[in-house]
């Protein structure tokens, strides 16, 4: 009755309908799979090595191109030069790496919660969406769910575990949604990741006061998120005339392409932390 | 051992794709190395060696990644069944295959994550950021592509022949 052509047509198209089909269900209904923190425990090892072996080339090389840069010039004295050189470079990056920590150490003393500390290890495999691993698992006392901070602001949440790693959804995500409030106007709003470095602040009406400038910080009624924390500044609204919501453009305080450590709050809940408020 | 092979071919191209784009800001918007990996088995190896390591390539990226559970496993099978059936055809060896297998593989993922996105309503990219990072990977993928494809395949002769003198070797010794 059918040719054999239209035939395996037919089936292709079934076979792209059938697959479309299970992909909407499965990403509706199954955000996060178990098999994830299996891959996450056996991939992981080898990005903290391959990360933990370039930072080890580089600070490597910056020592040897400055020793063989100032032992061309003078033998002897550019060599007790290279050496002090190399040693004070040396002290410079400890330096920055103090400095990084030391406020990272001085934020964590603000938060009123048990925190710990982790540093990135590798991140998303795709250029659509944002996560990063991080070197703490439930080993640690992370588990899914709990907020991650930087000194300047929200940086994401953590969405999957293994024993010694977590994968955390960045606040910058399309996935990513952060119940937050204007600091001034206490507008509230739902803050949501795009695809470019900005980030949405939707469902706020029309009516309300929202300006640019202005600070959004989080609610905590969303249950993950501490209250107050920082999340960005508004820097574009725009209201049609017809239009139930306005469109506001939020620019993130976290700058994520620099992420090298964050912190993972540890507690049950981000309204129990606030005393239930 | 061709299969162990391919697992640490996919942990290696995994752990750069993961953690080399995290060190050099530069690639965040290079194409996916796996995709020229799951070209190079659907053009060069067997489907009974092939379409495994597929199948798990996919579910490791899926894994990591923050988008649905199955994107990268979709995107993987498809453009695999794709090369498999070009083969039927052309010869896996011919240069514009060779050149253009990495893009369609490229297009073929992107689709399917873009696809997905806009069903779920899902922080859908605005038109000039899918312009921008499409062609930016496409690029990437035309320039760079067939030279790990050729690399891939190179490496794995050398293997199967390092390989096959030692089994060799360890033969003639047992005699």
């Amino acid at each position: 009755m059918f040719s054999r052509r239209t035939v395996v047509i037919l089936g292709v198209v079934v076979l792209i309908i059938a697959n479309t089909l299970i992909l909407s269900v499965i990403g509706n209904r199954f955000p996060a799979s178990g098999t994830g923190r299996f891959a996450i425990s056996v991939l992981a090892p080898f990005q903290e090595a391959f990360s933990h072996s370039v930072r080890f080339i580089r600070d490597t090389w910056s020592d040897y191109f400055n020793l063989v840069n100032v032992s061309r010039q003078n033998a002897l004295l550019k060599r007790r030069l290279a050496e002090s050189s190399r040693i004070r470079n040396r002290l410079i990056e400890t330096e920055l790496a103090n400095e990084r920590l030391r406020h990272l150490l001085k934020f964590r003393q603000t938060v009123p919660m048990e925190v710990v500390a982790a540093e990135i290890i590798a991140k998303d495999p795709s250029s659509w969406f944002k996560t990063v691993v991080i070197d703490k698992g439930e080993a640690d006392g992370v588990v899914a769910g709990l907020p991650v901070v930087v000194p300047e602001g929200i940086a994401g949440q953590v969405v999957e575990t293994a024993k010694h790693y977590a994968k955390v959804l960045l606040t910058n995500d399309p996935n990513s949604a952060v119940d937050g409030l204007v600091q001034r106007s206490r507008v509230r709003g739902m803050i949501k990741g795009g695809t470019s470095s900005e980030c949405r602040f939707h469902y706020v009406p029309g009516k309300e006061d929202v300006q640019v400038g202005d600070v959004i910080i989080s609610s905590g009624m969303d249950g993950v998120y501490p209250k107050g924390l920082r999340v960005g500044e508004v820097i574009g609204v725009e209201k049609g005339p017809a239009d139930i919501f306005q469109d506001i453009r939020v620019q993130p305080f976290v700058d994520f392409e620099k992420l090298e450590e964050v912190l993972v709050i540890l507690h049950d809940g981000g309204i129990k932390a606030e005393g239930g408020s | 051992m061709t299969h162990a092979f391919h697992l640490v071919a996919v942990i290696l191209l995994v752990t750069l794709q993961t953690a080399l784009r995290l060190h050099v800001p530069g690639l965040d918007n290079f194409f996916d190395l796996l995709v020229v990996y799951v070209a190079y088995l659907g053009l060069f190896r067997r489907f009974k060696e092939g379409a495994p390591i597929v199948i798990v390539t996919g579910l490791c990226m899926d894994s990591l990644s923050g988008g649905s559970f199955g994107l990268f496993l979709t995107s993987y099978i498809w453009f695999y069944a794709l090369m498999r059936w070009i083969v039927r055809f052309l010869d896996p060896a011919n240069r514009m295959l060779i050149f253009f297998s990495p893009a369609m593989g490229v297009v073929i993922e992107n689709v399917v994550h873009l696809g997905t996105a806009f069903m779920l309503n899902d922080g859908f990219p605005v038109l000039q950021v899918i312009r921008d990072r499409t062609a930016a990977q496409l690029v990437w993928a035309l320039a760079t592509g067939p030279v790990f494809l050729l690399l891939a395949r190179r490496i794995h002769r050398q293997w199967d022949k390092w390989l096959g003198a030692v089994m060799v070797r360890e033969s003639s010794s047992s005699r």
